[in-house]
């Protein structure tokens, strides 16, 4: 029975034993399973899904006509999925991609998945090429198999279907950097995502950029979508179109005008492949035309971008021109003789000279440095010294008016501020006149002195104490009295040169050389403001700005910066003085002016002058430079222009303000020496190459 | 006389038994369906390990009266301490540890220690048998626990912390069914706590003391308490089993349907982690429902047990009872996150031949002793 008794409280504690146990479990259960399911359920949610973004197609850009400039067209793309390549499919699509796009390798590809990878968005797929030819995209679906993780899909490309027109004022796109993403960092950017880089693109990024849409997926564990029904899905709004106020024809013919005369120049041995030119709308300050050379295609940098684009744009070799910096608004250019209707309204305003002041070029200045006139232009006038842009007459007229006064004239006409057209990069222009330098140069002077003279007692002072007889020590304070003195001296000279305004400085400021420097963009609104009897507009790019349904969300129109006011000491006031000076811009153009050839019977009248700015290189190189409005009695366009290391601005970019009137009144291909066509060698010569204005040396006397 | 034989079966055992078993192909239906180009691979196998399994269950059945086994002990101790050894030796390594053995030419991996279990309590249950009465005493106490450290010992150095432990629990339940004084097994079971707690003690100190444990099976001891502390290491297993079996609500999200066994979120969802499945996608009513299998199945060997001829027998069935309940246990614990995470497969649930067809030669020695609960007379 003692037995029994026992067998009785195994089997009790046995069952009891059972009992405990399930039942722990089974309130563990209705905690997990009826108590927090939702919790759970929310944690299984985050597992399962994910929200994959769909990008917004950027804004297009279209000219005042709508001709389309930049928009996106949808394309064969290859891409990868990181987590799905196995095996050799990245050497295997390398291999088969190798022969027509021979910059994609296997290093290459390696290379894009993992800058991927540090980005830290692993999930997704990384773009290999876009816009993928029809032939490739039927060898890799026949080689399928052996390309798992390889997707051929649609994409949307950025494309810019005029090519390089326009390429520096549209800009172009690419991948965030880190420091432009710290920039925007409220702005729901992220690594990988497009932005634009410069110009338009750059300017207008937050109404291009549009609003990302996303995808609801549903995942497994290593982030592979699986087909599931009843996923959110946020469509993308596409950006906001930019209408400009550019007129794609003419921007065509500036483009291949430009194009076609730096050909010719190169023909000619000049090293020509640089230069810029602005059209602007008198009565606006719209902005009809705009480019720069070098140039760049936008469609070779969408990304992904490949090193030969990358030498050839991004990174090209020391000592050539850099493709990217619009030099219409970010290169500073000597003025030259564009600058003398400047100088002319000063020294009419100044009083100091009259339309009945004449001066007699014998080719050369009679103060001193003396210099030298392009040309005998004998007892000149106002007028003949506009036309034919003697130097010594108009350096004279700087003489009278004084440097002063042409520095007010040219801040009236604004060549020392920004115009504040709607692009990035713009540089302001450098405009010198007496009270400027030497606030800008007296201190730097003054503080050369005390580094010297410290320099040079310390030097007598060591030497001083090793000096062991004292007729060493004599020897050496006489030569520290006669080193002091040279210094003095030579303090005295260069203080006096270089801080002091001399003379020669305001000859050279009136004819546009020295230190003056200014912006393409600058110049051509000077040139607008005169034409438009004194009020300067700001140049803008864009008229207005509608969204994807097509409704306009910003206007822009014409806006006045400034109206020009200078007090007038003589017989005219300054509107007088601004017509005078119109007048002889005028005739620069009549065939005995220096753009007559130019303009040899052209039905509209035009204003312009001509300019050639030394480059301070070592050859005599000179920049050629060009202004014009027209038609004269009644502006409505105005031009500046240049090219580097060229002819004097009538027989170089002079074609190119030609060619852009031509298009501009609709007269074909009047007067042009290339007929609007891609010139081919040198051998097309329109005018005999005029004389260097300035021998080098000028400085150094 | 065969029919007088099966009559002698427990058909209500048997039908839970049979219940149990379809539910396992069915749910392995759906946790293996993303694992194989072959959807049914899995359940095929486990299929064909069942028809074995139950063709080994009722040859131990009918083929032998068990008293048999007492003559075979010895051999079969033998051939069990050679098995282990031959792990360490030849065995394939899995997660920093050997614990099976590969058979050439099948595909299959022979875990030595599923099969040790059953034949550690065959064993301890003749050797207990004959030493009813002489375990008042703890001198009475070592040779039996000399015996259980040679196989335990070498599972625990393989390193098989689950198994190990499983090993424990049948020690101490089978000498408390052959009549051991249980104060006598509380004092060895609180001196075997105590001396776990001193070395844990020395080993966090500044003595740095080494356990005989390695580091991934002691911070798999210690996460289970907070999972959340490493959510992408050692708690990722349990959170996202706790989060598969918690989303499974009262209803679960139907077979085939489960977001974390589905998308692979849960690894081993097939395997150690099967009753996650359930939780999910059965839900509560479905985990209930093989609880209630589950308890019937081990209601009905408890009283076969007490219903044997001998007390051999009931160690016999008491042992299997014993491995079951805590296998459950700590299984299904280890799922729900009241237990560290060791891998030890849950009893007809878990995919694997090993585990399968131990659980099944155990039906077999349990309808071997109940039928003959009496002697059978010829």
């Amino acid at each position: 029975m003692i037995v029994n008794r026992r067998l009785e409280n195994n089997q009790k504690f046995f069952k009891w034993l059972t009992i405990a146990v399930f039942g722990v479990i089974v309130v563990r259960l209705v905690t997990l399973q009826l108590l927090d399911t939702s919790k759970y359920r929310t944690e299984a949610a985050l597992n399962q899904f994910r929200f994959f973004p769909v990008l917004a197609p950027r804004g297009d850009i279209v000219d005042s006509k709508g001709t389309i400039l930049a928009s996106n067209k949808i394309v064969d793309a290859i891409s990868i999925v990181p987590q799905q390549i196995t095996g050799s499919a990245i050497d295997n699509l390398a291999t088969l991609v190798h022969d027509t796009y021979p910059d994609i390798d296997a290093p290459y590809i390696q290379k894009l998945l993992d800058d991927a990878q540090q980005s830290g968005q692993p999930d997704q797929s990384v773009v290999i090429k876009q816009d993928v030819s029809m032939d490739v995209v039927e060898r890799l679906e026949e080689h399928r198999q052996e390309l798992p993780g390889v997707q051929i899909g649609k994409s949307l490309v950025r494309e810019y279907p005029e090519g390089t027109v326009a390429s520096h004022l549209l800009g172009y796109i690419g991948d965030i950097s880190s420091d432009e993403l710290a920039q925007h960092q409220d702005e729901n950017y992220q690594l990988g995502d497009l932005i634009g880089k410069s110009g338009l693109e750059s300017q207008y990024e937050s109404y291009l950029r549009g609003r990302d849409g996303f995808q609801e997926e549903e995942v497994d564990v290593s982030g592979r979508p699986v087909p599931h029904a009843n996923l959110i899905t946020v469509p993308p709004v596409q950006g906001d179109k930019l209408v400009l106020t550019i007129d794609n024809n003419l921007q065509e013919t500036m483009d291949t005008s430009m194009d076609s005369t730096l050909k010719m120049l190169r023909g000619e041995g000049y090293d020509a492949v640089a230069g810029a030119a602005v059209a602007l709308d008198v009565k606006t300050g719209a902005v009809l035309a705009m480019t720069s050379r070098p140039n760049f295609d936008p469609n070779a940098l969408v990304p992904p971008v490949d090193d030969a684009t990358v030498r050839k744009y991004i990174d090209p070799p020391a000592g050539s021109a850099s493709p990217m910096i619009n030099r219409a608004i970010s290169s500073l250019y000597a003025p030259g003789s564009t600058f003398k209707a400047i100088t002319g309204m000063a020294a009419l305003a100044s009083g100091n000279i009259t339309l009945n002041t004449t001066v007699d070029c014998t080719g050369r200045y009679w103060f001193p440095p003396y210099p030298s006139c392009w040309e005998v232009d004998g007892v000149t006038n106002f007028f003949k010294a506009m036309a034919r842009s003697c130097d010594v007459y108009f350096m004279d007229a700087g003489r009278r008016a004084g440097a002063d006064l042409i520095a007010k004239v040219a801040h009236e006409f604004g060549l020392d501020q920004p115009t504040g057209i709607d692009l990035p990069g713009e540089v302001t222009g450098i405009l010198s006149s007496p009270d400027q330098q030497k606030t800008q140069q007296d201190l730097y002077w003054r503080k050369w002195y005390q580094g010297q003279e410290t320099a040079l007692n310390n030097k007598y002072t060591a030497l001083l104490a090793s000096a062991t007889t004292a007729q060493q020590k004599s020897d050496l304070l006489a030569q520290q009295k006669s080193a002091q003195l040279s210094l003095d001296e030579d303090y005295r000279i260069k203080y006096n040169f270089y801080v002091n305004w001399q003379p020669f400085e305001t000859f050279n400021m009136a004819i546009g050389q020295g230190a003056n420097a200014f912006t393409p963009i600058e110049i051509a609104n000077y040139v607008q403001q005169l034409a438009n009897n004194g009020q300067r507009m700001r140049p803008y790019l864009v008229q207005e700005i509608d969204d994807s349904s097509g409704k306009m969300v910003a206007k822009f129109g014409p806006q006045m910066v400034h109206s020009a006011a200078v007090d007038a000491a003589g017989t005219m006031d300054f509107n007088q003085v601004m017509a005078t000076v119109r007048q002889a811009m005028a005739g620069a153009t009549d065939p005995m002016g220096t753009s007559g050839l130019l303009f040899l019977n052209y039905p509209v009248k035009v204003a312009a002058k001509t300019g050639s700015a030394e480059t301070g290189g070592a050859q005599d190189l000179v920049n050629g430079l060009f202004i014009e409005y027209a038609p004269a009695n009644d502006p409505t366009i105005a031009f500046a222009g240049v090219i580097e290391t060229a002819h004097h601005g009538s027989d170089s970019i002079g074609y190119v303000g030609l060619s852009v009137l031509n298009q501009y009144f609709g007269l074909g291909n009047l007067n042009t020496p290339f007929g609007g066509q891609q010139v081919t060698g040198g051998a097309a010569k329109y005018s005999t190459p005029a004389p260097l204005e300035f021998p080098h040396g000028y400085f150094d006397f | 006389m065969l029919g007088r034989r099966l009559k002698g079966l427990d058909h209500n055992f048997l039908l839970v038994l049979g219940i149990i078993l379809v539910l396992n192909l069915l749910i392995l239906s759906s946790a293996t369906a993303n694992m194989n180009a072959d959807v049914l691979y899995y359940v095929k196998r486990q299929a064909l390990w069942i028809v074995l399994g139950l063709i080994a269950a009722g040859v131990i059945t009918f083929a032998f009266d068990y008293s048999k086994l007492h003559q075979w002990h010895h051999a079969i101790y033998a051939v069990m301490v050679v098995m282990l050894l031959a792990v360490l030796v030849v065995g394939h390594s899995a997660n920093g540890a050997q614990r099976s053995i590969q058979i050439p030419g099948l595909g299959f991996d022979l875990q030595s220690s599923e099969f040790a279990k059953i034949m550690i309590i065959v064993c301890f249950a003749s050797y207990l048998s004959r030493r009813q009465g002489e375990l008042q005493h703890l001198k009475d106490l070592a040779p039996c626990i000399l015996y259980f450290a040679v196989p335990f010992l070498l599972v625990f150095i393989q390193p098989d912390l689950g198994t190990s432990l499983v090993f424990i629990v049948i020690f101490f339940g089978m000498l408390y069914l052959a009549g051991a004084r249980s104060s006598l097994l509380l004092k060895l079971l609180g001196g075997g706590l105590a001396v776990i707690a001193l070395a844990l003690a020395l080993h966090f100190s500044p003595l740095h003391v080494p356990l005989p444990l390695k580091d991934y099976q002691l911070s798999r001891l210690v996460v289970f308490v907070n999972p959340y502390s490493d959510p992408q290491g050692d708690g990722y297993h349990i959170i996202q089993s706790l989060v598969a079996v918690g989303s499974g609500g009262f209803w679960g999200k139907g077979l085939y349907h489960g977001s974390q066994v589905q998308l692979n979120f849960l690894p081993e969802h097939h395997t150690d982690f099967i009753f996650s499945v359930i939780g999910e996608e059965l839900g509560f009513l479905g985990a209930g429902v093989l609880l209630v299998l589950y308890y019937n199945l081990i209601a009905r060997a408890q009283a076969m047990a007490f219903q044997s001829r001998d007390t051999f027998g009931r160690l016999l069935i008491g042992g299997v009872l014993f491995m079951w309940l805590f296998h459950i246990m700590e299984n299904i614990g280890m799922t729900i996150g009241i237990m560290p995470v060791t891998g030890i497969p849950l009893p007809f649930m878990s995919y694997g031949g090993s585990s399968m067809l131990t659980n099944l030669i155990a039906v077999g020695l349990i309808l071997n002793v109940y039928m003959r609960k009496e002697l059978l007379l010829f």
